[in-house]
């Protein structure tokens, strides 16, 4: 609230410091040509915030007082300053072109680089394309960024958020995911709003995140948000509404199909049918609501439409001494459910978040400059009062239509039993509520002196931060009485019998604590000499301190551990040297400390070293190949630490129990080891190489990057398995023995053409691809090879081959023994033995295909430009990607059908008789003994034999996503102008509009979680952008 | 910034000690003589309660030999697993203490290696607490032999914690080295310890326990299946090592290990400590057979209550910790709370769970000493019809006039360790009339019978149950219901005794030793000797001792001596290695299992019938059952090292 304060205030000075003018200066702004210049910025220099921007003519009008300087200023032009004595209408002020170049700079590890001599693999984008309506920032570089992958398992508002990875996993340890760094700090990517963000920038290689030891073997996104800057102020507002449309929802049988089914089901495993002729009767034609009801759960809790609304305003400007950049910004998101009038407890279900920012920087001095920063943000999110809304998609895949009607008609709420097999409607409106909170804030105060007086170029920056987060969760539960009706008495009444007790209002909250404070000092040394050389070298020091109450809770037996500061200490440095902008160098190294470590361990160096060759930058190859405007090679090599290494912290420490039992009457209170510390441990090593190839041609209209890289890791920590018992350690010991190797490509590729002066078009597109080899998990031995998890890639999918199902008895008889425990018959799967030893069990699991997260992720769209229309588009999607509908997740609730008997939905496409066995003895025809049937023989309840994770289960995720598709008009208007504004951007947006993929059951992002998951909606945006 | 700084105390910014302030640190368990003590039975913390034979068992026990059976799942009684088959080098159903044992060796040897640091441990303390810690590295290795065969041994050694494979590359030593090892650290071991401990010490091993160890080693290193001779080479013959093709059990004979197991009995009598346990005949002790002794004991039974004697020692009546028969005995939770499984469910609470077989019932002899088939006029032995007559009561037990002429007319330990259909079971504890004083049967629908089992495994599927730890005031169910804690005894006496007289017995020649101290002494097979020690477990139990003419038969003997340990250590953990030993462990194992026809109503329980039981008809008799295996996961991590013989590996 207080900075919502501050920033209406400030809106405040602004608009009064207009109101006070006295005269008016216009005129007109020329190049160095004497060309009219639009867009140039023209400001008042003593008064920030009054300012304007030169017409499509170069005219500009500002009301000054008299005394005034007024600053005109454009990019690549030396600024011009007016002082203003007089009324004058007809100024005309000519720029001279500025001598000092404007190059393009990449902003990488520790400041910004000029884009030519970037050696690392680093990926950025431009702050424009991020502009979008998504849920978060996470959603938004799958598909946009080469060197991304992301996978988004959920649609429902609070946890839409995808998890990420940069170049894929590499690591089998502790920590997998990337390091966020926002203005420098570790942050949360979810937390910023695009609007806020000036540069992203993804550091993928050794060279690139060297100065991050220990935190960058992960890859690293960095974040930097917008500053202000001196000159006219500039407000910008957003404004969107979003209507999300859930697609892609499962299909299940309605009641008599299902009955029918059932019936099936029950007759073919010799059993008697579940419901007899009169009842199917019953069912078909609806008689008895109450008994046999015909429920879709999806109707009774799913609204499928919802809106989402954010809004954003920003103000950005400043003068002389200071400048600024505030922003606020909100989002109200509703989730799609469906509450019923009549419930007590209208829950607000959806996630809402707020975030500010305010960015402060003040001149001190001529050389001293003081950066202080706040910024925050608030979520909170609103659900029923069961413990977790997943229930509710259980609920909907596992309450078949026939099981419970949504209210009895005595008025009773219904229930088959406890847990996920409430009905969903009781879950949704009459369980209470539940919130979860989180607050957080970061205030950063820097301190940058230029100490140009000791040696040109020598600068000196110091920062500190102190980081919050709270978390706040609290439930107000409550559940009715619920009944189950079986049966109707003589009289035609129902039977109605408590299956759930009544669950008085309960409170329950939980909170989480997270703190931490950062210090940071970076010495810059820049010089260019004779203009060819150019050097700059950096020494970066930091220390960092943080605290968890998570961890605390959450370490088990020992709090008092966990609950010692995590901290980080280090030093690195980068040194840069680069010939004419043709032969550039870096090196870097790192050597950071964890406390994690024992005295002498603690510390890792890193270093690394990149190489790059620019040939077109020589003068022949300027005239052989004039279509070439730009080609660099380059390459990396060198390694980084990651001292993630396991939840437990302190593995040097032999821990011990002074309260352990005592043995032969000793005394009360033996001593023990209950951990055996290992004292030679230290940290993961990455040894990471790549090679890239950036070029531009044909007149700087297509450009391209293209990397390759290997990530070699060494020291994964995990436990031990490997040391013998003989040795008699009391647990074993963690060590440093996991080994594994990554690699893979990524790249992009962009054209931009113009076609006349307003029409122009850009095409572009990215790919990631990685793929990883376990070199070495310690593992107990295992009785076969396959058995290994060394020698393939990590988290693969193991099970069953499937060799089809069962032709006949025959078959069974003289197939290998099947020993899940059913009885197995024709129509059920088949199992390869591999191992040869005659029966089907745990020992003939093998290593089926790659884990469900994607290996390949592309993405391509482009622009088009027509006057002040814009249309984009943007297609993303993952190459080839396994997943198992059954024994992945779960046993198959949600696909296979009946899978605990009354608790088991049964999918439309199980009724058509091409797609299940079903014995001719029942159907009469012997065709419907289909060998290539989707579903094997149809069980009543679980079936072990067919419940096995195996390949006759298998599907492929890949998908192609029409993931965006936008118009935008910029609207120009006089009638603006009165109103302060210089131009209206409008949007429409659709994302998620539209998928290809083979799964064609529910989202192929959520392909193996069955329809038990709120599906990705598809998404319509109208958004307002007002550029003042 | 200056404000952020003091947040970090940067010069030891890395270093986490000061939170350990607080917290025990590995090093400060060796600083003084207070943490290394509690060190010390916090390691002795970590070997198995020896009287966890029944379930939840660390060895095979009573249930893996043919003295004991259950229809309880195998889960907890693991004895059953073995006998079953289940055991495999991947699951050793909890009765994997190789990790056990190696953790407390691993501890041994860190405090031999660490000790000095104590700078307030006197010189008498440090002699206290190496005795000790030799008696538990000791101790760790011997409970590794018994149940795994030949050892590793590490020796002083505490090995890295957080090496590569190769640095843990090692080979088994051969039996006779393991042998040798353990009984030259007992030795050392017993150079310091104390000869006995104080009341409240109960438990604590004493010299006398060190012997008592040596003997039984000794013993079982002289006997066949360990001393090259037959057995051996049946077994063992073609198991060598692999990294020098030495066998890892002798395959010859060695006559002078008998003379070493007698020379390390002997030591034991010699130390004058340690005596049978007897109480004094009293007004209800029945009359005495006229072919025992009416001598004083230990030259016969006429000054002592038989039944009394023997029974006070397990069920808790004795005062355990002076008992002088208890060489090292200790106090066992698992022995009360599995004593409960003798009891009928139901009205008496029990879980119904510890069978006897036939074989171990008709193997107990008539009161006068003479066998069931063979039994005189005065103790008739019928297999119809009743006892009739009045209830008898002596020496405390109520011998019903109801049961059956199978249970009349026997020795005092049959009464004290068996019951049978129409045993009486006071449960004295309980003041509820209707939990107490009753008579249990085992037919169908007796109190203890198959019908009114609540489970369909908790019934004495072969008529009889377990007695031996069950003392008349014990009761698990109604008010008031108490139970007397339990000692187990680890190494008694009377163990010693047989030992003595085994030893003695198998000797041709003679031999002269020297012992520890240098004194010298001649073994031979001396007929008075074994006698006289053979005769005193007999007293003890009212039965007649063994004739000059049976003494005279080296084979009688033996077939005296094997009896006397089946019926003396009944339920004692002894039985499994005997047979094993001996070299008869096929031949007692591939006996029918027996029983009475606990599916029959009271007119025809009383037949003898193969145990009606797929667990009874599944017992499995194989060699690889010796020696239990290896783990699996063990032998793979130590490339080195062999499987028992029989195992997978």
């Amino acid at each position: 609230m207080k900075h919502l304060l501050i920033f209406c205030l400030m809106v405040l000075l602004a608009i009064s410091a207009s109101a006070q003018q006295t005269i008016t200066l216009s005129g007109t702004v020329n190049d160095e040509t004497g060309e009219s210049l639009p867009g140039a910025s023209v400001y008042l220099k003593n008064k920030p915030g009054v300012g304007t921007i030169t017409d499509a003519n170069g005219k500009f009008s500002i009301r000054a007082s008299r005394g005034d300087i007024a600053v005109f200023s454009f990019i690549g032009y030396t600024d011009v300053e007016y002082l203003i004595q007089k009324e004058d209408l007809n100024v005309v002020i000519a720029f001279a072109k500025s001598d000092q170049e404007i190059d393009e700079v990449v902003v990488t590890a520790l400041g910004s680089q000029r884009k030519i001599s970037v050696v690392g693999a680093v990926s950025t984008i431009d702050a424009k394309e991020l502009q979008v309506p998504a849920t978060s920032m996470a959603n938004i570089l799958g598909g946009r960024m080469p060197g991304v992958i992301s996978m988004q398992t959920s649609g429902e508002p609070g946890k839409n958020i995808s998890e990420f990875w940069i170049r894929g996993i590499g690591t089998f340890g502790a920590n997998s995911s990337a390091l966020v760094l926002i203005d420098g700090l570790e942050g949360d990517l979810n937390s910023v709003d695009p609007a806020d963000i000036e540069n992203f920038t993804i550091l993928k290689d050794a060279s690139a995140t060297a100065v991050y030891g220990v935190r960058g073997a992960n890859g690293v996104v960095l974040i930097t948000t917008k500053r202000g800057q001196s000159g006219k102020l500039k407000i910008n507002a957003r404004a969107n509404l979003t209507l999300s449309k859930l697609q892609k929802m499962p299909d299940y049988l309605h009641a008599y199909d299902y009955a029918t089914l059932a019936n099936e089901a029950r007759v073919v495993r010799n059993d008697e049918p579940l419901y007899n002729e009169q009842e199917m009767e019953v069912i078909r034609y609806g008689l008895d609501k109450d008994l046999y009801p015909d429920v879709d759960w999806q109707d009774e809790i799913i609204n499928p439409v919802s809106a989402q609304q954010t809004y954003y305003i920003s103000a950005q400007g400043g003068g002389e001494i200071a400048t600024y950049f505030l922003s606020l910004g909100s989002s109200l998101e509703s989730a799609a459910y469906k509450m019923d009038p009549e419930s007590p407890y209208r829950a607000n279900t959806g996630y809402n978040t707020y975030s500010y920012r305010s960015n402060l920087d003040i001149r001190l001095t001529e050389t001293t400059n003081i950066y202080f920063g706040v910024d925050g943000y608030m979520t909170k999110y609103n659900a029923p009062g069961i413990a977790s809304t997943d229930y509710l998609w259980q609920g909907q895949s596992q309450l078949t239509p026939l099981l419970i009607p949504t209210k009895y008609s005595t008025g009773h709420l219904p229930a088959w039993g406890t847990g996920s097999n409430i009905s969903p409607y009781v879950m949704l409106n009459y369980t209470g509520t539940s919130s979860n909170e989180t607050n957080s804030g970061l205030v950063t105060l820097a301190l940058k002196q230029d100490l140009s007086f000791l040696a040109k170029g020598l600068s000196v920056r110091v920062q500190g931060a102190f980081d919050t987060k709270t978390w706040f969760d609290e439930r107000r539960y409550v559940l009715p009485e619920l009944y189950y009706a079986s049966s109707r008495n003589v009289e035609g009444e129902l039977q109605v019998a408590k299956k759930v007790d009544k669950v008085a209002a309960i409170y329950a909250y939980s909170q989480r604590q997270y703190r931490k404070y950062h210090l940071e000092s970076t010495v810059n040394y820049e010089k260019t000499f004779n203009k060819k050389h150019r050097f700059s070298s950096l020494v970066y020091y930091y220390m960092s301190d943080s605290k968890d109450t998570y961890d605390i809770d959450n370490s088990g037996i020992d709090r008092s551990m966990a609950a010692i500061p995590k901290r980080y200490q280090g030093i690195s440095s980068r040194l840069t040297y680069g010939y004419n902008d043709t032969y550039l160098m870096d090196v870097n190294f790192g050597y950071t400390g964890s406390e994690n470590f024992q005295k002498g361990h603690r510390f890792g160096f890193f270093p690394s070293v990149a190489l790059g060759w620019v040939p077109s930058n020589y003068e022949w190859m300027k005239n052989k190949m004039p279509w070439l405007n730009f080609f660099k090679i380059r390459g990396s090599y060198g390694s980084v630490g990651n001292d993630q290494i396991s939840s437990t912290r302190f593995p040097y420490l032999t821990i011990i129990n002074e309260n352990a039992s005592a043995g032969w009457a000793g005394t009360a209170g033996g001593i023990t080891e209950t951990l055996i510390g290992a004292n030679n441990l230290k940290w993961e090593k990455a040894i990471k190489s790549n090679i890239g190839f950036e070029g531009r041609l044909l007149k700087e209209k297509l450009s391209f990057v293209i990397d390759f890289f290997k990530d070699q890791r060494e020291g994964i920590f995990q436990q031990r398995t490997q040391v013998p018992d003989y040795v008699g350690l009391i647990q074993m010991p963690y060590g440093n023995v996991g080994k594994m190797k990554s690699w893979g490509s990524d790249g992009n590729i962009a054209y931009t053409h113009s076609l006349g002066k307003e029409t122009s078009f850009t095409i572009r597109a990215n790919y990631t691809w990685s793929q990883n080899e376990i070199q070495n998990w310690e593992q107990s031995y295992p009785k076969y090879d396959y058995q290994k998890y060394s020698g393939f890639p990590y988290s693969v999918i193991r099970g069953y081959i499937s060799t089809g199902l069962f032709r006949d008895e025959q078959d069974v008889e003289s197939s290998p023994k099947q020993v899940f425990g059913s009885k197995v018959l024709p129509g059920d799967i088949k199992y390869k033995d591999v191992n040869g030893d005659g029966q089907i069990n745990t020992d003939d699991r093998v290593v089926l295909s790659y884990p469900t997260y994607p290996r390949l992720m592309y993405g391509f769209g482009g622009e088009f430009r027509y006057k002040a229309l814009t249309f984009g588009i943007l297609f993303k999607g993952t190459g080839n990607t396994d997943f198992y509908h059954v024994g992945y997740d779960g046993n198959g609730m949600g696909y296979v059908p009946f899978h605990a008997q009354q608790t088991g939905n049964v999918l439309t496409i199980v009724a058509d008789q091409k797609n299940r066995w079903t014995p001719a003895s029942y159907s009469g025809d012997p065709s419907t003994e289909n060998p290539d049937a989707r579903f094997p023989r149809l069980t009543y309840g679980y079936n072990a034999n067919n419940s096995q994770l195996s390949t006759f289960w298998k599907g492929n995720s890949k998908y192609l996503r029409l993931q965006e598709a936008t118009i935008n008009y910029n609207w120009k208007s006089e009638m603006f102008k009165i109103m302060g504004l210089s131009s209206v951007d409008l949007q429409l947006i659709g994302s998620n509009l539209c998928v290809w993929d083979d799964v064609n059951l529910w989202d192929p992002e959520q392909a193996w979680l069955n329809g038990r998951a709120y599906p990705i909606p598809a998404r319509f945006t109208v958004q307002v952008y007002l550029n003042f | 910034m200056i404000i952020i700084i003091p947040f970090f105390n940067s010069c030891n910014f890395l270093d986490a000690d000061d939170y350990f302030n607080e917290t025990l640190k590995e090093d400060s368990i060796f600083s003084n003589k207070r943490n290394l003590e509690k060190y010390l039975w916090g390691t002795a913390a970590y070997f198995p309660d020896e009287g966890a034979i029944f379930g939840a068992n660390y060895t095979p026990g009573p249930m893996g030999t043919d003295e004991g059976f259950t229809l309880i799942n195998t889960g907890e009684f693991h004895g059953m697993a073995y006998i079953l088959g289940e055991v495999t080098p991947t699951n050793l159903y909890g009765m994997d203490i190789w990790p056990g044992m190696y953790r407390i060796i691993r501890k041994a040897n860190t405090m031999l290696a660490r000790m000095d640091e104590a700078k307030d441990l006197t010189a008498t303390d440090k002699r206290n607490m190496l005795g000790y810690i030799y008696f538990m590295r000791a101790y760790a290795y011997y409970h590794l032999l018994m149940q795994y065969g030949p050892v590793i041994l590490l020796g002083d050694e505490v090995l890295e914690s957080n090496e590569e494979a190769g640095y843990y590359d090692t080979y088994r030593a051969t039996y006779d080295e393991s042998v040798n090892y353990i009984c030259d650290e007992l030795e050392k071991a017993a150079s310091y310890l104390p000869s006995e401990v104080a009341v409240n010490y109960f438990g604590r091993p004493t010299r006398g326990a060190a012997y008592g160890l040596i003997a039984r080693i000794r013993l079982q290193h002289a006997s066949p299946l360990y001393n090259g001779q037959e057995a051996a080479r049946i077994c063992f013959g073609n198991w060598t090592r692999k990294t020098d093709g030495v066998h890892y059990i002798t395959q010859t004979y060695d006559e002078q290990r008998w003379a070493l197991a007698a020379q390390a009995a002997k030591r034991i009598i010699d130390l004058n400590q340690y005596s049978l346990y007897v109480v004094e005949r009293q007004g209800d002790t029945p009359a005495l057979p006229s072919n025992v002794s009416h001598e004083d004991f230990p030259n016969g039974a006429g000054n002592i209550d038989p039944f009394r004697s023997y029974s006070d020692m397990f069920n808790g009546e004795a005062l355990s910790a002076r008992n002088t028969e208890f060489v090292w005995g200790k106090m066992s939770s698992n022995v009360l709370s599995y004593s409960r499984h003798s009891f009928p469910v139901a009205t008496m609470e029990g879980y119904n769970g510890m069978c006897i077989p036939q074989k171990i019932v008709d193997a107990y002899y008539m009161a006068d000493g003479r066998d069931i088939n063979n039994s005189s006029d005065q103790y008739p032995y019928s297999e119809t019809g009743f006892a009739g007559g009045t209830d008898k009561n002596y020496s405390g037990y109520i011998l019903k006039g109801t049961v059956h002429k199978m249970y009349a007319n026997r020795e005092m330990r049959f009464y004290a360790n068996i019951g049978f259909s129409g045993s009486y079971w006071p449960a004295n504890s309980t003041s509820e009339s209707s939990r107490k004083n009753l008579v249990v049967d085992y037919y169908y629908d007796g109190l203890g019978g198959k019908a009114n089992a609540s489970v369909e495994t908790d019934y004495a599927i072969t008529g009889y149950v377990l007695r031996k730890y069950v003392h008349p005031d014990d009761a698990w169910a109604g008010t008031g219901a108490q139970r007397l804690d339990k000692p187990f005894p680890i190494i008694r006496y009377a163990e010693i005794l047989l030992s003595y007289a085994e030893a003695l017995n198998n000797l041709t020649s003679s031999y002269t030793l020297t012992d520890e101290e240098g004194n010298q002494q001649t073994f031979t097979r001396n007929i008075d000797e074994i006698k006289s020690s053979f005769n005193q477990v007999r007293y003890r139990a009212g039965l007649p001792g063994m004739t000059d003419q049976e003494a005279s038969d080296p084979k009688k003997v033996q077939e005296l001596i094997e009896r006397e340990r089946m019926l003396e250590f009944l339920f004692e953990n002894r039985r499994y290695f005997d047979v094993r030993r001996w070299g008869i462990y096929e031949e007692s194992e591939n006996v029918l299992m027996t029983g009475m026809d606990t599916d029959a109503y009271s007119d025809s329980y009383y037949n003898r019938v193969a145990v009606n039981h797929s667990k009874a008809r599944n017992r499995i008799v194989n060699k690889r059952l010796i020696f239990m295996p290896v783990s699996l996961e063990e032998l793979r991590k130590v490339p080195g090292i062999d499987q028992n013989p029989g195992w997978a590996d």
